[in-house]
């Protein structure tokens, strides 16, 4: 479970200063699929960023598990990263001097933790990305980088994916396949997956939709 | 209404300008390049030219001698010729009787502001009767220089007063027992014959010399064999008659600025790719739109050309209106002494624009390569091999793997550190080369000159003084006497002499202080001072710890001669080789000849075949020894002979200034010596520490320049290195924003970076050192092209010392790195890139 409680986020722009959120409140339980939709400029990436630890709020508080995530050092936030979390860009921004199989492996070898050779084999598979694995982040496609990115945020078992318009830089065939393996990778592992997009037909795939102009409204 | 059109450049322009702050780092950099550059010739030129001027008001533009013409037509030229600035007439008589030979000089009184010779103590004589004796006469009389001012002497058959001393002369070389004395020319015009040989000095102030001299020739129908010049101005002044630095000085400079030259390069160049890349956004959205990448590219590189000519241009102006301030010059002259700067700072400024407008090219390439690429040839799985060894070394692997994807840049770093470190490595050997053979001319302890007139007298005077000896060695402990010397000339039989080693010598014959008489044969004549040395002495100023035995046939020669401004050369002598000296045959060994007196006067007179009255003999090199760790100005800079007691003793018979070193390290109390032999007659006792001040102020000025040099070079290392980091960091930080967003800790994400720049900061030391001691090889050869020897030698820790400074710089490089990589959203790099 991630709870966001009274959360302060603005930009300073000049002398101007640009409210994102003000006591801002949010709760996603565990296994949630939880959509985030909202108009460009709403804050919705911000809000994954401050959710995921790579942005920092203000002030209020995020509690995941009996954790609050804003009072962590950045080490331990780092290993929070590493250790419960998987993150998907839009951008795929996968290593580019690493290929499929090492950009796959690399949270887990980071972690240090033994490597299930069975697990992996599976989440390549279900990914349609076994062929791939000698070639370089360039020599994908975009639809196939995003698959290599799930397979990498997937590899350590997270509790949450957190995911940024995944499928914004892809066709619509690419956009349902990596919809369809995200939302079943995620549902055998029970992992929670919070993802933005201003594209509401996915929303078919989650359990909840939030609406982040509603909600600030709210 | 008019429209107002807008040009697409224009509008780039406006952008280019708005970019980002990088814009103004170039412009600075640019600026402080070429302001280092052209402040450094400017102040060297201006120097120069300031020097030139008051040695123009000494000398004149050349000084012209014209020997053995009549007064009458010396006085007629002085008056006629406008351009002769100073002047000075003077006629010379040898005069010879059984005491020896007098040369007697007939002097105007600014004589001594164009002869080698000094006045040592008094005046000039004004009178008749008034006359100056030499220093050597002094000696004899027994009288300091001072106490014989005012006294009278006979001489010439007259009486005269002595009204100042001169210093001994070269006169005196020439003649065994010849004395100087100078009268006054127009006291004693009267008593000389209208028709007596006259030769004067004239200070020319014409820009033409050749016009000048060839005047003399055709209209005055002097002799040209008689007629002679030299720009003792431009040499007083350093320089050569282009107004460019002569000798090690200009070579220093020269050096310096190319270097400073080059590292500006490497350095505007990287600030160049660093600031394009910020305009990466604006370059995609332009392409986007559809205009040609290239147009946009070359816009960039000439608004980048104009700035970086404008901050170059300012800095001309800057350095140009400083120096002429600075020295009270014409703007004009320094502009056109500054040639050289700005030759150096348009290469730098068409290298980079060169090297701009081939990146794009490369650009091109790469992305054209980039897709050519077959993905089965990369083998390069660092992280399976990382697995293998339980993850200790993955973020060592992640930065080798980075290298082996990227080879091409990963090259481009290392040529740009390689190239800026072989230049700071280079600089550093060739500085302590400098320092290590300057050192050995410091200031060295005492030297002792025994005013004797020949060995068996100076031997006689160190019987009488043993005591005294003793008592120095009692008294002041570390004392030691045992050096003496004379210059003589050797020759060298070398039975396979090289083509190389004659040219050697051939160079050192024209060029330095030794002569090859006979180039065409094995044998060659170099003056050398031969010296006698106990094992004591040996082992206090050589690095022959042990000493050496040296037997009657046999000689150690000192392969370097170090003059008092710290250049160098060699003999070209080893081990094995034969020296040929001459010895005097002793009395009992001269063969007597009779000549007929009546004939002498009468004619048909044949001079008889004259007797031998020396022998050669023939000394073999048996050891070698690099340099003595001492440096006598009285040994005129001449290569060392070290040779047993007795053939010194036969060699220096006519010896007149035997000298000893005496050794004392005690400079607490330094006139505790010179009170020790004060009244000590035939003993002159020589403060070397005061001798060499002169040479010690050179070098502390030399080692304050290098120093400073030193000191910007490691700047523009340390700026270069930092901005390549930051470079490569760049163009990284999309890829270590998303490792840190993954989790991997930002320490760790630095490992990478960190191992990345170490692995390539490995090689490139590893390629630095061998080409730094060739380089540093080539600027010395370079040197002894210019005359301008050194010791060369590199010690193994020397060799460590810009690597360690390396890793300094290394270390302090990553500092903006580190502090941006702490600053750094990962949020907004995500974003952004």
């Amino acid at each position: 479970m991630i709870n966001l409680i009274n959360i302060d986020k603005s930009y300073k722009v000049g002398n101007e200063k640009i409210t994102i959120f003000s006591q801002y409140n949010l709760m996603i339980k565990d296994g949630e699929k939880v959509l985030i939709s909202g108009p460009s400029g709403s804050g919705k990436s911000t809000l994954l960023n401050i959710m995921s630890t790579i942005d920092t709020c203000d002030s209020g508080d995020i509690i995941f598990g009996d954790i609050n995530i804003s009072k962590c050092s950045k080490k331990m936030t780092s290993d929070l990263r590493l250790n419960n979390f998987g993150f998907i860009f839009q951008s795929y921004h996968l290593i580019k001097t690493l290929n499929v199989h090492d950009n796959i492996l690399l949270p887990i070898i980071a972690a240090g933790k033994e490597i299930d050779n069975n697990y992996i084999d599976e989440l390549i598979n279900k990914l349609g990305i076994s062929e791939r694995l000698n070639h370089f982040p360039y020599q994908l496609s975009g639809g196939e980088q995003q698959r290599v990115a799930i397979a990498r945020a997937m590899v350590n078992k997270p509790n949450i994916i957190f995911a940024d318009e995944p499928t914004g830089n892809l066709d619509r065939n690419n956009s349902k396949y990596v919809m369809e393996a995200l939302i079943d990778l995620c549902e055998s592992q029970g992992t929670t997956l919070i993802m933005v997009t201003h594209d509401l037909s996915l929303s078919s795939y989650f359990d909840r939709v939030v609406s982040i102009d509603k909600e600030k409204e709210a | 209404m008019k429209k107002k059109s807008v040009k697409f450049k224009h509008l780039l322009f406006k952008s280019f300008c708005r970019a980002d702050k990088m814009l103004i780092v170039l412009i600075i950099a640019s600026f402080l390049c070429s302001l280092l550059i052209s402040g450094i010739w400017s102040i060297n030129s201006a120097s120069k030219i300031k020097r030139l001027q008051d040695a123009r008001l000494l000398f004149g533009e050349y000084q012209v001698m014209v020997s053995d013409i009549d007064k009458s037509l010396a006085e007629n030229i002085l008056k006629t010729e406008k351009e002769v600035k100073i002047s000075s007439l003077y006629t010379q008589r040898i005069l010879q009787d059984e005491k020896g030979f007098s040369n007697i000089i007939y002097a105007q009184e600014d004589f001594f502001n164009l002869s080698q010779m000094n006045l040592k103590a008094g005046t000039f004589p004004k009178a008749q009767n008034e006359i100056l004796v030499d220093d050597l006469y002094a000696f004899k009389k027994g009288e300091d220089a001072k106490e014989l001012i005012g006294s009278k002497i006979d001489f010439n058959e007259k009486e005269y007063i002595v009204t100042g001393v001169i210093n001994n002369t070269d006169f005196n070389i020439a003649y065994i027992n010849t004395h100087t004395f100078v009268l006054n020319y127009a006291a004693n015009v009267g008593s000389l014959d209208n028709k007596e040989n006259i030769s004067f000095f004239l200070s020319i102030n014409s820009a033409d010399i050749s016009n000048f001299i060839n005047k003399l020739s055709n209209s005055y129908k002097i002799d040209s064999n008689f007629i002679s010049y030299n720009n003792s101005a431009y040499d007083y002044a350093g320089i050569n008659t282009k107004g460019q630095p002569n000798g090690i000085e200009g070579i220093f400079y020269r050096v310096i600025v190319i270097v400073l030259g080059f590292l500006s390069i490497f350095l505007i160049y990287t600030l160049c790719i660093l600031f394009i890349k910020k305009l990466k956004p604006t370059t995609s959205i332009c392409v986007a739109l559809g205009i040609d990448f290239k147009k946009i590219y070359k816009s960039y590189v000439t608004f980048i050309m104009f700035f970086i000519f404008l901050s170059f241009i300012l800095s001309l102006i800057i350095s140009t209106l400083l120096s002429a301030l600075l020295f009270n010059l014409n703007y004009a002259q320094v502009i056109t002494q500054n040639v050289f700067s700005i030759i150096i700072i348009a290469v730098v400024f068409s290298i980079v624009g060169l090297l701009l407008i081939l990146n794009i090219m490369t650009n091109k390439i790469n992305k054209v390569e980039q897709n050519l690429k077959n993905p089965v040839g990369i083998k390069n799985n660092r992280v399976k091999s990382a697995i293998n060894k339980r993850y200790k070394s993955l973020y060592l692997s992640l930065s080798k793997q980075n290298i082996a994807v990227e080879k091409g840049r990963a090259a481009l770093y290392t040529l740009i550190i390689v190239i800026s470190s072989v230049l700071f490595s280079v600089s550093i050997y060739s500085v302590q080369i400098f320092r290590d053979s300057s050192q050995k001319v410091q200031g060295f302890d005492y030297l002792l000159e025994f005013k004797f007139n020949n060995v068996a007298e100076m031997l006689d005077g160190l019987k009488e003084h043993e005591e005294l000896y003793k008592n120095i060695k009692n008294d002041i402990g570390t004392n030691k006497y045992s050096l003496f010397f004379e210059e003589k000339r050797a020759g060298l039989n070398k039975s396979n002499i090289t083509k190389e080693h004659r040219n050697y010598l051939e160079k050192l014959s024209t060029e330095m202080s030794a002569s090859l008489n006979n180039p065409n044969t094995d044998i060659v004549n170099i003056p050398v001072v031969f010296m006698s040395l106990d094992n004591n002495t040996i082992k206090r100023i050589s690095e022959k710890a042990e000493g050496i035995n040296i037997s009657q046939n046999e000689c150690v020669v000192v392969k370097n001669t170090i003059d008092a401004m710290g250049s160098s050369f060699e003999i070209g002598l080893n081990a094995g080789d034969q020296i040929l000296i001459t010895i005097p045959l002793d009395e009992s060994e001269i063969e007597e000849i009779e000549i007929d007196d009546t004939q002498i006067a009468g004619e048909g007179f044949v001079q008889p075949k004259l007797p031998e009255t020396t022998k050669t003999q023939s000394l073999k090199v048996v050891d070698t020894i690099d340099y003595l760790d001492i440096n006598l100005q009285q040994i005129k800079n001449l290569p060392l002979v070290i040779v047993s007691k007795d053939i010194f003793d036969k060699i220096c018979t006519n010896n007149k200034y035997p000298s000893m070193i005496l050794f004392d390290n005690d400079t607490e109390n330094p006139d505790y010596l010179e009170k020790y032999f004060s009244g000590k007659s035939g003993i002159q006792l020589i403060n070397l520490v005061e001798e060499n001040k002169v040479s010690e102020e050179y070098f502390d000025k030399i080692d304050f320049s290098l120093m400073a040099i030193m000191f910007i070079l490691i700047i523009f290392l340390t700026l270069i290195m930092s901005i390549t980091i930051v470079l490569r960091y760049d163009e990284s930080k999309a890829q270590y924003a998303v490792m840190r967003a993954i989790g991997i800790r930002s320490s760790n994400v630095m490992k990478i970076f960190i191992y990345e720049a170490l692995y390539l900061s490995i090689i490139s030391a590893l390629i630095t050192v061998p080409l730094s001691i060739l380089g540093t090889y080539i600027i010395y050869k370079s040197f002894i092209s210019q005359s301008v020897f050194f010791i060369y030698k590199i010690p193994v820790f020397l060799i460590a010392m810009p690597i360690v400074c390396f890793i300094i710089v290394s270390i302090i490089s990553y500092l903006p790195v580190i502090l941006k990589m702490q600053k750094q959203s990962i949020a907004e790099v995500i974003k952004n890139e």
